[in-house]
């Protein structure tokens, strides 16, 4: 297990070296020049060309890359053109504010769908099953921003219950955390329906019936437990829809975190904190899915790295 | 929403075999028996009327702004209401499915395209191009799909055109790996064998055998693909990164919306509905196309 935690671990370098490289190309490539947030319109070409130099972006191109790279190497994700402050920094400041949206939407996803997929499963073609399914086209078919604006429309403004934006308490997260997590829920629930409905299909199932265990032990030890297992590859996917999908809730509820600060870098063409968003979402990425993998290992004995 | 979608999508679409003929009942008739497929067939119905007869059934023009009747709420005069400019919400709503409709087709064009293109070529010919192909593919997929469309219009800039060329980039990928899957499985079938056998060329064997027979599989994704291309349009749209004002996207109205949503909610209210109606309508088919293509692959 440990070699094969080295061995993914080791994989991830190159993966996350080319993800700098393309971030830092496609930049390179992109319309816009960053010296013109800094830089009145209007300004003298020596004014510019100062300007330029002091941020190193008149030096070729490949050296700029290297230079980047080596920077990136020791922890330094250079600095923010339009604050001047290192980038390193900011990212530190906002990944709690992102991290603990990400966390809230990503457990209430799985407390309401497992539950709600094994009903499902149970009880097949009720009115719970057709409620799963019936959340499962909605939530794929609702913009997320959408469920954002509607639940600050329905628990802020009419009923006043909770706070429409912001960040910091729990009363700030709720909303923001069910606009991210609630659209999620129904495919989560379908996906753990079909994965329990083949359990229950299974020889050994039929065996437990058959010597006369107690259903809720039949249910809970050998139907749940196996059927559980899909689910876990499955968050690891679920990351990247929630690591998309923060970008765009932070920006409805006014959060501070990295994904709103990834939307003004781009307004503002500041790169370097662009660059640096963009690099620690892929780490998070590639970091949860290697979780999601040994996760995988350690609940299901049959897997072995 | 988006992004792990078309990953089930691709799941769903890789295990597609091809029905033989004759023995099935036509597609139009298992098509029929799903009422999901038929409710979005309905709302895609709709959608396009919507947008044809555009100039025909919207109230008001596009930009009529009328400042005395600004943030008037639903009712007689303005079904409804009516937004920040006094513009008629119904009317740029209809005019909206216009944008929608064109994101959508562009930009599932785009994706097909060249996703079948590099798709068939990979899958044909395997060895480096193959490598690069997956690897390209791995690439665009390491990001979530609007994270990437969002990096995109950051390096493209902002625009409705760059957005709908952008999110072509982000799903070209989905088209390329169920489209090399399926060919490297006909490439083994005896009717391509005998092509081989009496000498015809590969551009004709992949023109005149391969794509005709990829046909299924690539309907059932573009419409499921139709559905998520508006959805993303709307993000970005909302985002400030698509549609500009006064164009009136969904996604646009609903941004300008947000500033008055304690005073009109309305203006926020009914473009979500028109996204949700339309997209739903896509998937709706396109899970009813897969089923009906595919019927082993129903409940899952």
């Amino acid at each position: 297990m440990t070699a094969y935690l080295a061995k993914r671990l080791l994989f991830a370098i190159p993966v996350l070296i080319a993800t700098a490289l393309l971030v830092f190309l496609a930049l390179q490539l992109s319309p816009g020049d960053p010296v013109d947030v800094l830089v009145s319109p209007i300004a003298p070409e020596s004014v510019r060309q100062r300007v330029r130099t002091e941020l190193g972006l008149d030096k070729p191109l490949a050296v700029q890359f290297f230079i980047y790279m080596g920077n990136l190497a020791r922890g330094n994700l250079g600095t923010s053109i339009l604050n001047k402050r290192p980038v390193i920094e900011l990212l530190k400041e906002k990944l709690p504010i992102t991290a603990e949206l990400g966390l809230a939407a990503f457990l209430l996803q799985y407390i309401i769908a497992v539950p709600l997929g094994a009903i499902a499963a149970i009880n097949r073609n009720s009115i719970i099953d057709w409620f799963s399914m019936i959340m499962a086209l909605i939530g794929v078919s609702m913009p997320d921003f959408w469920l954002g604006l509607i639940l600050i429309l329905f628990f802020a403004v009419t009923l006043k219950w909770l706070p429409p934006t912001g960040y910091g308490g729990i009363d700030k997260l709720i909303l923001p955390a069910l606009a991210l997590g609630l659209p999620r829920v129904g495919r989560i629930a379908r996906i753990t329906r079909s994965s329990m409905l083949e359990v229950i299909g299974q020889d050994y199932v039929r065996t437990a019936r058959a010597k006369g265990l107690a259903e809720h032990v039949v249910v809970f030890r050998h139907i749940m437990r196996n059927s559980l297992i899909p689910i876990i590859s499955l968050m690891g996917l679920d990351l990247g829809y929630i690591i998309g999908g923060s970008v765009v809730i932070e920006n409805v509820f006014a959060r501070p975190g990295i994904g709103n600060m990834m939307l003004q870098s781009i307004y503002s063409r500041d790169f370097p904190v662009l660059q640096g968003c963009m690099f620690v979402l892929a780490f998070a990425i590639i970091l949860g899915n290697i979780f999601a993998d040994l996760l995988y290992a350690l609940v299901d004995p049959r897997i072995r790295y | 929403m988006a992004e792990t979608k078309t990953d089930s999508i691709e799941n769903d679409v890789k295990t597609l075999e091809f029905p033989e003929r004759g023995k099935n009942p036509s597609l139009w008739k298992r098509l029929r028996r799903s009422p999901g497929a038929m409710i979005g067939l309905v709302l895609i119905i709709l959608l396009l009327l919507t947008a044809i007869l555009a100039n025909h059934i919207a109230p008001q023009g596009i930009d009529d702004q009328d400042l005395r009747n600004a943030l008037q709420p639903p009712g007689s005069a303005f079904v409804l209401g009516t937004d920040e400019f006094g513009r008629d919400m119904l009317s740029r709503i209809i005019y909206g499915s216009r944008i929608s409709l064109e994101v959508g087709i562009i930009t599932t064009s785009v994706a097909a395209l060249m996703g079948i293109t590099l798709g068939v070529l990979a899958g044909y010919y395997g060895g480096w191009i193959d490598y690069i192909v997956q690897g390209l593919v791995d690439v665009s997929w390491a990001f979530p799909t609007v994270l990437m469309a969002i990096f995109l219009i950051a390096v493209l800039g902002p625009g409705l055109v760059n957005l709908m060329f952008a999110v072509g980039l982000v799903y070209w990928g989905a088209f390329a790996r169920v489209v090399r899957g399926q060919v490297l499985t006909l490439r083994e079938w005896e009717f391509v064998t005998a092509a081989h056998a009496i000498g015809a060329r590969d551009s004709r064997i992949i023109l005149r055998h391969i794509i005709p027979n990829l046909l299924s599989p690539v309907i059932v994704m573009a419409t499921l693909l139709m559905g998520d291309a508006i959805l993303i349009e709307s993000t970005l749209s909302f985002l400030g990164m698509g549609a500009q004002p006064p164009t009136p996207s969904w996604g646009s109205i609903l941004a300008s919306g947000r500033a008055y949503l304690r005073l009109a909610p309305w203006v926020t209210t009914f473009p979500g509905i028109a996204i949700m109606l339309t997209v739903l309508g896509f998937n709706l088919l396109g899970d009813g196309l897969r089923d009906a293509l595919d019927p082993r692959l129903k409940d899952r």
